[in-house]
């Protein structure tokens, strides 16, 4: 077997996986359309055709939402203007925006899976993260250069979500208390906090009746690309620079070790002298750090303003893509980048068919099935499981898959 | 730790299938269909076409764009904001102002948001796609809104009850339309049926806080009970509100809008001092406020939208809405963007246009007196064509 199938191997599974999800996904596009259901019975062909148009011209919206329409980059190429460039390569762009929170939760969730603890909080994590940055962005205001109020308001961020870790790990670690119940229900208080501050004067914008902050115009991210309308900042850069730090961290460092060490099997890391509080509230701690780094670069990056909508739920999607990915960080970044295109491609769909974007979610949802479950694609499609090479050892999911 | 991860695994995967049927529930069925070949046919169409002026009886026919002629080739798009659609509120009447445009024959899209990022980008989204008039729903996305105006001088905006906020952003700009509506107009007919329904002949108002979007009700309110009184003889009080002095109650705070329990309080407050129907202007606060006059077998004046619809749980204690006819709003403003007027005013939606009015008496129609239907039609016409001018009534 050559080095490229036997690379191309661990791919397989998930490509199936996604390929089926829009399969069954075109079944929800045929069975809510109703326009064209409703001629099946006086003119079946022109229905079927309708109807089969109606997928194909959705998924092309989306795959185009999320790339890029080769109309436009055909007129970028022809009359390329700040205008029409900025029009063709602003879908790619777009998914890079959509991809980096993803990307800064699931390492978050990797973190603390690797380390043997469960964290569902990086919803809470992230919102409160953002919240932070925005206080701290707001104290500062008028006070400092911008690029100090940037600095200052992601540590805030940072140091905020970090803390938001540090109570269930504490509780944990200290208590007992299990961080699946404590990390769930400091969601709801993280969101309930954001909506109290946001009711202040101090947060609120002037005139606003609604509970959303000042416009945080005064310090921005910078952008990478200088063209108009383009959001894609430095956000997502550092994005994939954690996923690198993380990658070296757990597996590079004593300290790193010493977490997967108590994730495989406390007892054992506690025997062989390592600190198993210690690693769970590490672990928490910084899984929350890096959850608000991804809310920090949102509010002060794409959103400017912080609102109780400010996560599109990016920490419950990022703990299905840290599963997805075995809570490899190289993995996360793949499985964040094709969410993030999903999404991202899903809007163009919906304004582009009128079917309404949950479908996505919808669809999201099936390739997380799917690929959580391998041994129901390889009955599927009835490939030989046991040439399958274990590639996936440290992949939780896929092991499971193959146990049963 | 297997179990457990694969638990987890199951629960995420439900969470966000549950998250995609609820959502699914919300929103209607899609609106069709390979609409295709009028917008691609405008946008390969050659440049040298350039359809500005020409001969009078060219065959362009954009060139009928004038009086409130449709112009078929104009995009009109919506963008909601998030888990707007299905509110029975704003944000359905707003689709219900575009689905409108498109009976007439204009090319429509809209987008759905799920969080703050995609604000600005469905925007964005809406431009490339060709939008020509873009309306915004929702307080959230107003910043969004702000920016897009600013940054595409050829599109033309508007956002649903909202101006521009000139102290902020600077002179309105000539492609920003504002949904306003002249609310007091259909706050007046509330305040004069009010009086002639109350028995109590006390009638109470309130606030969330004391913004002009909502002194406008409690102004509409206290000048409907004094036109009553005027023409009646009659002594209906209004608590709550003197217009003349533009002092009343407001719920204040920390938390005006959201806090059902100090509703309910304020409820029993002006209850208290006789008062056995009360027009609440603050948002969800409101509603504890309709919830305990219906436990007190009273009435309640719903604002925005038809409440007796949207709060249908409590429709026995709705006497009536003052309510805004966003469709209505957003089918002009896209007449008048396609007739050539881009904006750079606000839409002021009135009883005499139809941007407000008064919401039917569902659950209490056969309780309201025929006369007293009779007069307040009057009183709509009469507002309506200048006879009776509301200024004269808040001194």
């Amino acid at each position: 077997m050559s080095r490229a199938t036997r690379a191309l191997r661990p791919a397989v599974t998930p490509i199936l996986a996604i390929v089926t999800a829009f399969i069954v996904g075109s079944i929800f596009i045929l069975i809510t359309d109703f326009n064209n259901l409703s001629k099946l019975g006086t003119d079946p062909a022109a229905a079927i055709g309708g109807a089969l148009g109606l997928i194909g011209q959705a998924y092309y919206a989306m795959v185009t939402g999320a790339l890029g329409d080769p109309d436009k980059v055909g007129t970028a190429i022809t009359s390329p203007t700040a205008r029409s460039v900025a029009t063709a390569i602003r879908p790619l762009t777009e998914t890079l925006v959509a991809a980096s929170p993803l990307i800064f939760c699931g390492l978050a969730v990797a973190i603390s899976f690797r380390s043997g603890v469960f964290n569902i909080g990086v919803e809470g994590q992230y919102v409160l993260g953002a919240f932070g940055a925005t206080v701290v962005a707001i104290l500062l205001k008028d006070t400092v250069p911008a690029a100090v109020i940037l600095v200052a308001a992601t540590i805030g961020g940072v140091l905020t979500g970090a803390l938001w870790g540090f109570i269930p790990g504490f509780l944990k670690a200290k208590a007992g208390a299990h961080e699946v119940i404590t990390t769930i229900m400091l969601n709801y208080v993280a969101a309930q906090v954001v909506l109290f501050g946001l009711r202040s004067d101090f947060l609120r914008k002037a005139g606003s009746s609604e509970p959303i902050s000042k416009v945080l115009d005064f310090v921005r991210v910078p952008v990478l690309i200088p063209l108009p309308a383009l959001r894609l900042h430095w956000g997502f850069v550092l994005a994939l620079a954690m996923a690198v730090v993380v990658s070296w961290f757990l597996f590079k460092t004593t300290k790193g070790f010493e977490l997967r060490a108590s994730g495989f099997n406390m007892h054992a890391a506690r025997y062989a002298g390592m600190s198993a509080t210690g690693s769970i509230i590490l672990a928490m701690t910084l899984s929350g750090g890096l959850a608000a780094l991804g809310g920090s670069m949102a509010v002060l990056g794409d959103v400017t303003q912080m609102s109780n909508d400010i996560s599109t739920g990016v920490g419950f999607t990022a703990i299905a893509l840290a599963l997805l990915a075995g809570n490899r960080p190289l993995g996360i970044v793949v499985a964040s980048l094709l969410f993030g295109a999903l999404s991202n491609g899903g809007h163009l769909m919906g304004i582009k068919t009128g079917i309404p974007a949950d479908l996505i979610i919808f669809i999201e949802a099936l390739v997380i099935m799917f690929v959580a479950a391998p041994g129901l694609i390889r009955w599927l499609y009835r490939f030989d499981a046991t040439r399958m090479p274990k590639r996936f050892d440290d992949n939780a999911a896929a092991k499971e898959g193959s146990a049963a | 730790m297997q179990v457990s991860s694969r638990l987890i695994a199951l629960g995420a995967a439900s969470a966000i299938l549950i998250a995609a049927c609820s959502g699914g529930s919300a929103t209607t069925a899609p609106t069709t269909a390979p609409s295709t070949a009028p917008s691609t046919a405008a946008s390969s169409a050659p440049e040298s076409m350039a359809p500005e002026s020409g001969a009078p009886g060219s065959a362009a026919p954009s060139a009928e764009a004038s009086g409130g002629a449709v112009n078929t080739d104009w995009k009109a798009c919506v963008a909601f904001d998030t888990g707007g659609l299905g509110d029975k509120g704003f944000n359905d009447l707003a689709k219900k102002g575009l689905d409108d445009a498109k009976a007439l024959g204009y090319d429509t899209a809209y987008s759905e948001a799920q969080g703050a990022t995609d604000y600005a980008a469905n925007i964005q989204r809406l431009i490339d796609e060709g939008c020509k008039t873009i309306v915004t729903v929702g307080f959230n996305q107003a910043q969004a809104t702000v920016d897009a105006t600013l940054a595409n001088p050829d599109i033309s905006f508007a956002q649903v009850d909202a101006t521009w906020d000139e102290a902020t952003n600077g002179k309105t700009p000539a492609n920003f339309t504002g949904l306003d509506f002249q609310i007091d107009e259909a706050a007046t007919l509330a305040g004069y049926v009010a009086a002639g329904f109350s028995q109590s002949k006390v009638i109470g108002t309130y606030g969330g806080q004391q913004f002009p979007g909502v002194t406008r009700f409690m102004d509409g309110y206290y000048a409907g009970i004094k036109i009553y009184n005027e023409k009646k003889g009659a002594t209906v009080k209004l608590l709550g509100w003197d217009a003349a002095k533009q002092t009343g109650t407001f719920v204040g705070g920390d938390n005006p809008w959201g806090d059902p329990a100090k509703g309910e309080q304020l409820a029993k407050t002006f209850e208290d001092q006789g008062a056995d129907i009360v027009g609440p202007v603050a948002g969800a606060t409101g509603n504890g406020t309709i919830k305990a006059m219906l436990a007190a077998n009273k009435w309640a004046i719903g604002v925005d939208t038809d409440q007796a619809l949207s709060l249908a749980e409590y429709s026995k204690a709705i006497l009536t809405s003052a309510q805004k006819v966003i469709d209505v709003a957003v089918l002009e403003t896209i007449k008048k963007n396609s007739g050539g007027d881009t904006g750079g005013e606000n839409f002021e939606g009135t009883l005499a246009n139809g941007g407000v009015t008064l919401a039917p008496y569902h659950d209490l129609d056969s309780q309201v007196p025929a006369d007293l239907k009779a007069e307040v039609d009057q009183l709509k016409a009469d507002i309506a064509s200048g006879t009776i001018k509301i200024a004269d009534y808040l001194k």
